[in-house]
């Protein structure tokens, strides 16, 4: 089940809000583990298995790594987890034998991160398999992230509260989530599409192109995150923040921190530390950076694109580590700014591009090196069509529209009269999104 | 703000709850089609996913007020700027017109070639051929398309065919003059506003393109009886667009005053005496008043006597224009290739036609096949 469906916003969200403030405290773990298990069922009826085996590995891993704390069978158990969780996620995602099951990337990270922790003795093991299970499976998280470390919602598993406060926030930041994903993220998605597919693409046409494809891919993402957070708020949680206006960034490093944080802090806590970080000496520092990013393109997905997209921010990370930072520290903010921003969207023609030709041809029309026109009629006509909707998206990446946008709400009522028109919005949206008249007249 | 939170909240349930009650559909008038029912439970179709997926349908297609959510997001997005919405342009003062932005030049050039075949050789067999091609809605009424809209030149592309094709008529310069000079008005349609169909005048002023091909002089406007039959049309653009609250079309019949009796069999061996069936007004698909749609092959017993026979092979453009036919010949042969599977040639000939006439809109000339 995806958030902007209305199965589950009118049918799976409402009862599941129902049911779990209903029922006393003690089931609600219970409730929350079901509920997400029916949850990921619903898009994957058989691999929903493969999840429950996946939390009793690591279930009882982390019960076992926990009794042979600092011996060599704690370093076997810990071993023997990882490799199972890599194992499985190595078959369904670069095998190519088997379907992906969806979220596997993100629940296989998170209940290595369990075992890894209770390992190092950073977290108390989990004794009751209903908690655990509700770490796991839980449903706002489940398909795309955040990916929430154990030890971050280690307290809130066994005792929370839910305030007004918690609630009102809650759904703040998911329909604005919503919204993201529904208004914002789709029609760039539609301006992407029409470009991606053209044929005669002129150089303002792509860059175009590419600069819908940056926001769709944020409101997309960042959309699904806020659904995250806010959900995981109203059932008690606090999920850890997994972006900060990316796009503000004036370099590379700075971009990393404030993209996607916690694969970032995931791969920071559990490989780049580990191997040393940046306190065993530049060379090998340059050496971690470069596994990290390797890791960071593969763990996207299967293709080519994303391994030499990993490496393109190896390269640009290591170079700005050993020449660059100063540089830029110097310059103006708008040159850091516009360097920072053309290396990103650099980022997204190889991520975009299933195949590298692809990516290297858009470069050629970007460049203008494929001999197209500069501009054509139809770019005017699309700034026309989707000159607004740009300018708000590219407002909205920045924190001057939240900024914005907390002056004015700043009274719950008109919150609540955003809110709701923002909601009535995304449904209209996802309506329209399914809209599909049959015109038995055409032909 | 603890009023705040039951608000929304309160609102929410109350939508899921209405939504969850509601009485379901089964068939979408604006859309058209057979909406999603409930799936059945079975094992089989829940371990493949099919009971889910079709789950999400059915609760997407039977949202409640799901037509008014559908338009909602069209206006908000023709507030914003957006040019189009499925396919057709969301031009000035309520006009919605078809796109017409790319063509396959191959697939054109097919048909081109299939078409000026066919009418060489009937030609060389002594018949009388004529093309007559229609521009878009869109090209004919440029000024009211959106700004810097994307549209083929379809003058030049007119021009083209003009040059490979016997005996072609070009509609455009004629339908043109008419959409400059009259003033606008609901009886001055040329083309409908939520359709991408000609109107009856629009089809008169390509009418008398045709005559002046031949020779000869149209009878006046004047001559004609209109008669208005609805005044709340809504075509095909507005299904696509799904955007609501425009203005509907007028559609009316025309007919010289003193109508000629004419007998229209759609090959059912039963024929009828109008060209219109109007229980098509009740339905949906008005146009269909028009000679009931498309048909392989009607045969029109017309009024005229000078023992001409007139083989016309057409799109759906034909249907408004066949009207105009029927005093100039004895015998009118109405064939729509997609549907009509036997051998042109040999219906030509077996029929002893005297005149073919090729009538397409040059979109659905261009993607036929």
């Amino acid at each position: 089940m995806v958030f902007s469906s209305f199965s589950f916003l009118l049918a799976f969200l409402p009862v599941m809000l129902a049911v779990y403030f209903l029922v006393p405290f003690r089931f609600r773990n219970g409730i929350l583990f079901l509920g997400s298990l029916f949850f990921y069922a619903w898009g994957e009826p058989v691999y929903v298995l493969l999840m429950i085996f996946s939390t009793l590995v690591d279930y009882t891993h982390g019960f076992l790594a926990e009794r042979w704390r600092g011996t060599r069978k704690g370093t076997a158990v810990l071993c023997s987890s990882v490799t199972v969780n890599l194992g499985l996620l190595g078959f369904f995602k670069y095998s190519g034998l088997a379907p992906l099951p969806i979220g596997i990337s993100f629940y296989t990270f998170q209940t290595m991160s369990y075992t890894i922790d209770v390992y190092r003795g950073r977290t108390p093991v989990q004794k009751n398999l209903i908690s655990f299970g509700a770490y796991v499976a839980m449903f706002p998280q489940l398909i795309a992230g955040p990916i929430v470390r154990y030890a971050e919602i280690q307290k809130e598993l066994d005792e929370r509260r839910i305030g007004m406060e918690d609630m009102s926030a809650g759904l703040d930041r998911f329909l604005l989530g919503l919204g993201k994903k529904v208004l914002l993220a789709n029609s760039f998605g539609e301006l992407w599409l029409h470009y991606s597919q053209g044929t005669a693409v002129s150089v303002l046409g792509a860059w175009l192109g590419i600069l819908a494809f940056a926001l769709q891919i944020y409101f997309d993402f960042s959309g699904y995150s806020d659904m995250a957070v806010g959900l995981g708020r109203m059932f008690g949680f606090t999920f850890p923040e997994n972006f900060n206006y990316p796009y503000i960034s004036r370099s590379i490093t700075e971009f990393w921190r404030r993209w996607h944080m916690t694969l970032g802090g995931w791969f920071r806590e559990y490989v780049y530390i580990p191997l040393g970080g940046s306190r065993r000496g530049r060379l090998l520092q340059l050496r971690n950076i470069l596994v990290v990013w390797m890791l960071t393109g593969i763990w996207h997905g299967a293709g080519w694109n994303f391994l030499v997209w990993g490496l393109y921010f190896a390269v640009i990370l290591i170079a700005e580590k050993v020449l660059l930072f100063n540089v830029l520290k110097k310059l103006p903010a708008a040159v850091s700014h516009l360097y920072a921003l053309l290396a990103i969207l650099g980022g997204w023609v190889i991520f975009a591009f299933d195949s590298l030709s692809g990516g290297l041809a858009w470069i050629g029309r970007m460049t203008g090196l494929s001999g197209g026109p500069v501009w054509s009629r139809g770019d005017l006509y699309e700034l026309c069509s989707y000159g607004i909707l740009l300018v708000v998206g590219i407002l909205a990446s920045t924190p001057l529209c939240r900024n914005l946008g907390r002056t004015i709400f700043c009274r719950p009522a008109w919150q609540t009269a955003g809110l709701l028109a923002v909601g009535i919005l995304s449904f209209a949206g996802l309506a329209a999104g399914s809209y599909n008249p049959f015109l038995y007249f055409r032909f | 703000m603890k009023l705040k939170v039951w608000m929304i909240c309160g609102a929410w349930a109350l939508f899921a709850l209405f939504n969850f009650l509601a009485p379901k559909r089964v068939f979408s008038e604006a859309e058209n089609r057979y909406l999603e029912q409930k799936p059945k439970l079975d094992k089989k179709a829940v371990l493949s996913g099919a009971y889910t997926e079709g789950y999400e349908k059915w609760m997407t297609d039977q949202l409640i007020l799901r037509d008014g959510f559908v338009s909602l997001k069209a206006s908000v997005d023709r507030t914003l700027g957006r040019g189009d919405i499925g396919g057709v342009y969301l031009g000035q003062d309520g006009y919605l017109l078809e796109m017409f932005t790319k063509t396959d030049r191959e697939k054109l050039n097919r048909n081109t070639e299939k078409a000026a075949g066919f009418l060489e050789r009937m030609e060389a067999e002594g018949r009388t051929v004529h093309f007559l091609m229609v521009p878009t809605g869109a090209c004919v009424m440029e000024d009211k398309l959106p700004r810097y809209a994307p549209e083929l030149d379809q003058r030049a592309m007119l021009e083209e065919l003009g040059e490979k094709l016997p005996g072609f008529v070009n509609a455009e310069p004629a339908l043109r003059r008419a959409w400059e000079e009259l003033p606008e008005c609901e009886e001055n349609q040329l083309y409908y506003r939520t359709d991408h169909h000609w109107t009856s005048l629009g089809a008169y002023y390509a009418y008398q393109a045709l005559c002046q091909a031949e020779g000869r002089e149209a009878p006046e406007l004047s001559e004609y009886e209109r008669e208005v039959l609805s005044t709340g049309f809504y075509g095909s653009s507005y299904a696509r667009a799904g955007l609501y609250g425009l203005k509907p079309d007028t559609m009316y019949a025309m007919y010289r005053k003193s109508p000629g009796a004419v007998q229209v069999d759609y090959g059912t061996g039963e024929p009828e005496n109008s060209l219109y069936d109007r229980s098509f007004l009740a339905k949906r698909d008005k146009y269909r008043v028009f000679l009931k749609g498309n048909y392989p092959l009607t045969r029109i017993a017309a009024s005229a006597e000078n023992g001409k026979k007139l083989l016309l092979i057409k799109d759906s453009f034909a249907n408004t224009f066949v009207q105009f036919l029927t005093e100039d010949y004895e015998e009118i042969l109405v064939v729509d290739p997609r549907y009509y599977r036997q051998d042109l040639e040999t219906l030509a000939r077996e029929e002893s036609v005297t005149d073919v006439l090729y009538l397409y809109e040059i979109k659905k000339f261009a993607e036929e096949g």
